[in-house]
């Protein structure tokens, strides 16, 4: 680090401070924080899930499950008592707050009630209109167009390539809580290089159908039955350009999806048989 | 767990392995389907494409059956 103006030393101006410690704004300091609280978290017997970086377990008598994100965390168990034991400890090796009832959590709103869990994005879909200056504009009930068949290479002029990236980066977060606009947003990402009218249009008519459903969300009922069901499904050549096709999968617990994915297969494939094929085999990794 | 698909030909094919003219041509990595319906961890099942809740990430829906399953995804609407 360069001395600070004002407290150079005298005749050793050229000279730089080595630093102990990860300073603030470093690149650096994130990794450093990372690594203290990782530690912190497996010398209290967690362990790191292998899939999802995030997230910390401990199973000992009870469960808990800590969900990370940078400095902001999750806590969850089975053992309420446990869960003050941990957030006592953390709060005396870290300075932190307790919020209490998890409320918000980047952009996505909980709501509990008697009968379960509602998390949607309901400020952030305002947020999102406000944005893009659709604040008012007429409600419509579906997300996609039936009837419209977009390509990639049509002679409509070409509009503004940035916007159109910001409005499907937005959708694309509102996805995680509406997995009913997952088959539009995948389909707008298809057109980012080159985006037409008919693609804002489009993209717009999900702005529109956000607008007037925006406050829904998942519902996660407390008496539901744990079955764990994965359903796929796919079309047959949709993509008018290279003539691939669609696979999507949902995974439900009870009556709620919890994992979605709307994707374009990486294959051509030749039959209606194997493009269901794929898709499964897609879901089961 | 139970995995659930409309297309009983895809079903048959995780099934039964046929390399016939049509279905030989199909990548070595798909079949990692059939590999986990054999070891068990995979139930393979049918189910009706009305009740296909995949249908919806898929393609575009008619109004009526676009309401019918994001219901069945378990979408409400939030009270306040």
């Amino acid at each position: 680090m360069n001395q600070q103006p004002g407290f150079e030393i005298k005749g050793k101006e050229d000279y730089v401070y080595k630093l102990d410690k990860a300073l603030y704004g470093l690149k650096q300091a994130l990794r450093a924080w990372n690594k203290k609280i990782d530690s912190f978290l497996v010398q209290q017997g967690f362990m790191k899930c292998v899939n999802e970086h995030g997230i910390y377990c401990r199973n000992s008598n009870n469960k808990l499950i800590v969900c990370l994100y940078v400095d902001d965390m999750i806590v969850t168990g089975n053992n309420e008592e446990e869960m003050k034991v941990f957030k006592k400890n953390m709060m005396k090796k870290f300075e932190m707050s307790d919020l209490g009832n998890l409320t918000y959590f980047l952009g996505i709103e909980f709501e509990m009630n008697s009968q379960g869990i509602l998390i949607h994005q309901r400020k952030y879909a305002q947020d999102v209109l406000k944005r893009f200056n659709m604040l008012n504009c007429k409600p419509i009930s579906t997300p996609v167009d039936t009837g419209v068949k977009l390509s990639l290479v049509n002679d409509e002029k070409e509009v503004n390539r940035t916007l159109f990236k910001q409005i499907v980066g937005s959708l694309r977060y509102l996805y995680h809580t509406r997995p009913d606009i997952g088959y539009g947003v995948s389909l707008f990402n298809r057109y980012m290089v080159k985006p037409t009218t008919s693609h804002l249009v489009a993209a717009k008519r999900i702005l529109r159908y956000v607008k007037g459903t925006g406050s829904y969300g998942i519902h996660y009922s407390k008496n539901q039955s744990d079955e764990l069901i994965g359903y796929s499904d796919s079309d047959w050549s949709g993509d008018k350009d290279d003539r691939k096709s669609t696979a999507s999968y949902v995974f439900m617990i009870g009556n709620a999806a919890f994992s979605w994915s709307s994707k374009k297969e990486s294959v051509v494939a030749l039959s209606s048989c194997e493009v269901e094929y794929i898709a499964n085999s897609m879901k089961a990794c | 767990m139970e995995l659930r698909i409309d297309s009983k030909p895809a079903i048959d094919l995780a099934k039964h392995p046929v390399a016939h003219g049509r279905s030989k041509h199909i990548e070595t990595k798909f079949h990692f389907l059939r590999d986990q319906g054999n070891n068990g961890k995979l139930e393979i099942k049918h189910c009706k494409t009305d009740e296909q809740i995949a249908d919806l990430l898929t393609k575009p829906l008619k109004l009526s059956s676009f309401d019918f399953l994001k219901k069945k995804l378990g979408m409400a609407e939030a009270s306040n």
